[in-house]
């Protein structure tokens, strides 16, 4: 379970551009939930995910993960846990590293890079099967360079190695913002999948208001840092896409 | 013919300081220009060491400590203290500056008589061969080592940092102590050059490091060339690349000594050489 407890996060504290993003803030997910995370911009949804991330820290408050606190810990040290998917497609990978490679670095996450080779046969072979099942044909190129691939193809081994070692939570900043209509819709089926056969716990900002219907089982709109609307998987069933409309002209 | 001799021993040479360049350049992403103070810092130490009778194998060694030292405070300063890289290593540099003349107390320590890596292991054969032997020995260590360390998933990790910083990090790598440790590899096999460029010599000097970082650039520009010739992207092919750059420059430099141009300008030469292969890739595509 994730617990965020009366976290408060202002930037640029005590300038004219003074902002306060999140103030008192309280949100639990629990294990195994898919929390679909709106808002429009400004609302503090990427400050959430970069505090859930740690590549933030908030001013006041605390972030439970299964009831540890990790507030304090860095983003390198969360990651153990903590599996992160970039809106920008070409973000989760090493360019200049072959796609085994940068496997093999996801396979590793959570523990020390140690003076070992580890993409021996064995390795090859499990991500092999991993990568076919994206039907891309990808399992051939494993030693080409991650830099000769497509955003789409990029952002789908990203969700892919998400998965190689144990996450705990998952967290998605618009996965198919940057990509083209169909590959977007390819690339979300491919999330939902993977967060209900592994089931996941995971928190997804998106933009797009079919995602918002269609994937998750628990949405929740920010606004102006505030927690506005906390809908659960009956309610949301029952969702139409106007309902969403308003809210956002609310 | 003793004249491209001697040019492809000094290009063997720097080629640790070229591999050292290939490190903190392309594979960390960052313009450390540490080397010239640390180039020289390895030769100081062995100089020193060599004088004072202690054995070459352990000058070697300390020579590369003094430059992974140097390497790991401009990393520190860069990341801890987030000045620019640049900045920090040409802080760096001017210290060691200092640093390496009160070592020596002077601007220029001879060896003399004094052993050497060579004389250790001259199995009874001529100058020229033995540093031939030796040094084509020393630079496939080298090269041996880099490629097993770049497969290692610490060497991926490294690589992955200077490609892609947020990914790495988001895969629980400690950014900044990696390229602490990085720019020390690469100031420590700097040092080593210093270190056999100093007994290839026979002195260490105080300017002995000055323009030394354009070398190592050179170097694996030409690297860069092989690369593009093959059409790979085969960092290994690279890092042979960079060694065969690091002699053939050294080739160049003679060649261009040998047609009786004054020695004055060889910085000059040496400037419009790195310009040329630079910029070759663009000028090709501009066609």
């Amino acid at each position: 379970m994730i617990e965020l407890r009366n976290i408060s996060k202002t930037f640029h504290k005590g300038t004219a551009n003074e902002i306060q993003l999140l103030d008192r803030f309280n949100l639990k997910i629990e294990n195994g939930e898919f929390v679909v995370l709106i808002g429009s911009n400004g609302s503090g949804k990427s400050t959430l995910l970069n505090l859930l991330a740690g590549t933030i820290h908030p001013d006041e408050g605390e972030i439970l993960l299964d009831g540890k606190d990790i507030s304090r810990l860095k983003d390198y040290e969360r990651s153990k846990w903590i599996a992160r998917i970039f809106q920008d497609p070409l973000a989760g990978t090493s360019q200049e590293l072959s796609i085994l490679e940068n496997f093999r670095l996801a396979a590793i996450r959570g523990r020390k890079k140690g003076l070992r080779i580890g993409t021996g046969e064995a390795f090859r072979a499990e991500v092999s099967g991993k990568i076919a099942k994206l039907n891309l044909g990808l399992e051939k190129k494993l030693d080409q360079n991650m830099g000769t691939l497509s955003g789409g193809q990029r952002q789908a081994l990203t969700l892919l190695m998400a998965t190689m070692d144990d996450t705990r939570l998952l967290l998605l900043d618009e996965p198919a913002a940057a990509l083209d209509p169909k590959t977007a819709a390819l690339l979300m089926e491919l999330a939902s999948e993977i967060i209900k056969s592994m089931k996941l716990t995971a928190i997804m900002v998106t933009h797009q208001m079919k995602d918002m219907l269609k994937y998750g089982d628990r949405l929740v709109q920010l606004h102006e840092g505030k927690m506005i609307r906390d809908v659960n998987a009956g309610q949301k069933q029952n969702l139409q896409l106007n309902d969403v409309f308003t809210w956002f002209g609310e | 013919m003793a004249f491209y001799t001697t040019a492809i021993l000094l290009g063997l040479g720097f080629a640790a300081m070229a591999m050292g360049i290939f490190i903190s350049m392309r594979i960390f992403n960052i313009p450390d220009i540490t080397t010239d103070g640390s180039f020289t810092f390895g030769g100081v130490v062995t100089a020193i060491m060599l004088t004072s009778g202690t054995s070459p194998l352990l000058a070697l060694l300390m020579a590369f400590v003094a430059g992974s030292l140097s390497g790991a405070i401009t990393a520190f300063i860069h990341t801890k203290l987030k000045i620019h890289a640049l900045l920090s290593g040409i802080l760096v540099m001017t210290a060691l500056y200092s640093v390496n003349l009160a070592l020596m107390s002077r601007s220029n320590i001879p060896l003399i008589q004094t052993p050497s890596l060579f004389t250790m292991f001259n199995f009874g054969m001529s100058e020229a061969a033995t540093q031939m032997t030796f040094l084509l020995f020393f630079t496939a260590v080298i090269f041996l080592f880099l490629t097993w360390l770049l497969k290692t998933d610490f060497g991926l990790a490294m690589r992955a940092t200077g490609n892609n910083e947020k990914m790495i990090r988001a895969l629980g790598v400690h950014t900044d102590r990696m390229k602490i440790i990085g720019l020390a590899l690469a100031n420590g096999l700097t040092a080593l050059s210093g270190c056999l460029i100093t007994q290839i010599q026979g002195f260490a000097d105080i300017n002995m490091g000055i323009g030394i970082v354009i070398l190592g650039l050179g170097s694996v520009m030409i690297g860069n060339i092989l690369l593009t010739i093959f059409k790979s992207q085969n960092i290994i092919l690279l890092l042979f690349g960079v060694i065969l750059g690091s002699i053939i420059f050294r080739i160049i430099l003679a060649f261009t000594l040998s047609i009786g141009i004054d020695p004055l300008y060889l910085k000059l030469v040496v400037a419009l050489f790195v310009l040329l292969v630079v910029s070759l890739p663009n000028l090709r595509r501009a066609s």
